[in-house]
């Protein structure tokens, strides 16, 4: 009864339709061309660089996300093909155009959609107010989901090597049944990013 | 409805505003120099915008609309209202933007993007547009309008921009429409309606306060 309440509430959650993939709940919602793509205000703050646009994503395939990161007034600042395991750069601006960076924005990206967890193994936990999923993504890195049940707040925490490295918070809107916003913070480095939903 | 019909309005003016031929500019000297001196009796600029966002894997346009703000020699204000809250503000070399509940507060150049946007946008309405080195530009005329485009030639701004296309009205030699292409053929369309020059905007529309 547990599990069915914790998987319903499951369902209802998520970063669009990609979140819930996460837990093997619901894959159908993806086949609707609406929730192929998103539309997110992004603001990226990494050492003393300051960057704020419109990360826009879309669904190429089943494993695959192309995610672009454009400025609001004008040209893109970042072009990005994701796999589950590898990325492909097709544009970046000078100053974001370092492998250090772009890994790192690959690394989080890929968590925040969950797509580096897809078909990793995982363990389920679920206590009264907490369904907790930890995915091995390698011997030495996990992904540790976590969903209270009670303030409906999901959480994830990227851990290498037993050490925390970024956290990302998902934020849920009025309805509860979609994510309204994220935020990631890294914990080895300073940098952060807060994405918002934004409606075209 | 009415965001339909808004919408078609949008595409119909952008529409228009290119499909009048232009043909090339005989005196572009004599332009120019009209051009500038217009633009010095311009204090101050506010309008309404449209924006435009052609991203060639979407298969809809971002479109979204705010206010315009311009007082010389280099303050600049876009205040994004729809579909999301963002402002921008351009106070000589200092750019603040808020959005959400964050204020950023950055000199523009520690962002290349911000810095050759604003720059081109307040040049624009200067005047100055002919001034800026990293661009070369060439003159078309209409019965309405000049269409101006500027292809870049320093080297970090060719890595992101292709061409800048801008309109400029014969009724009052102001911008019409700026219009951004990407080295990947995305663009960015701006087009400015409701003008009012020389109006004045108080200090602390630049301040963000």
């Amino acid at each position: 009864m547990l599990r069915l309440l914790a998987s319903s509430i499951l369902v209802l959650l998520g970063f669009e339709c990609i979140y819930p993939m996460q837990f093997g709940i619901d894959k159908t919602c993806l086949t609707q061309p609406n929730d192929s793509t998103g539309v997110y205000a992004i603001q990226y703050n990494i050492l003393t660089y300051n960057l704020t646009g419109l990360l826009i994503y879309k669904k190429l395939n089943d494993s695959t996300y192309r995610a672009i990161i454009t400025s609001e007034m004008g040209p893109k600042i970042l072009d990005i093909i994701l796999y589950q395991d590898d990325y492909k750069l097709n544009f970046a601006i000078k100053q974001l155009k370092r492998k250090v960076v772009i890994k790192s924005f690959y690394n989080d990206l890929v968590s925040i959609t969950g797509l580096n967890s897809r078909h990793a193994a995982s363990n389920t936990s679920v206590t009264d107010s907490m369904v907790t999923i930890n995915y091995t993504l390698s011997k030495k890195n996990n992904l540790i989901y976590s969903n209270n049940l009670i303030n409906t707040i999901s959480n994830a925490t990227y851990i290498v090597k037993g050490e925390k490295k970024f956290t990302i918070h998902y934020f849920y809107g009025q309805k509860n049944t979609q994510v309204d916003s994220i935020f990631l913070k890294h914990w080895d480095y300073k940098m952060d990013m807060e994405l918002r939903k934004i409606k075209f | 409805m009415k965001n339909f019909a808004f919408c078609l309005l949008f595409i119909f003016s952008c529409y228009s505003c290119f499909s009048q031929t232009y043909k090339v500019l005989e005196d572009k000297e004599a332009f120019q120099k009209l051009y500038i001196e217009k633009a010095k009796n311009i204090v101050s600029l506010e309008s309404k915008f449209v924006q435009e966002k052609s991203i060639s894997f979407l298969e809809k346009k971002l479109i979204s609309e705010g206010t315009f703000q311009f007082r010389k020699p280099s303050m600049l204000r876009m205040e994004y209202t729809k579909p999301f809250q963002y402002l921008f503000i351009l106070n000589n070399d200092r750019v603040i933007i808020k959005s959400n509940s964050h204020e950023t507060n950055i000199s523009t150049n520690s962002n290349k993007v911000f810095k050759i946007i604003s720059q081109i946008t307040v040049d624009c309405v200067s005047g100055n547009v002919f001034n800026n080195k990293n661009f070369k530009s060439t003159i078309l005329e209409n019965n309405d309008s000049y269409l101006i485009t500027l292809v870049p030639s320093a080297t970090d701004i060719k890595s992101i921009m292709n061409e800048i296309k801008v309109i400029i009205s014969k009724a009052d030699y102001t911008v019409v429409k700026l219009e951004m292409v990407e080295t990947s053929g995305d663009f960015t369309i701006l087009v400015f309606k409701d003008k009012e020059i020389n109006k004045t905007i108080p200090d602390a529309s630049f301040t963000g306060k």
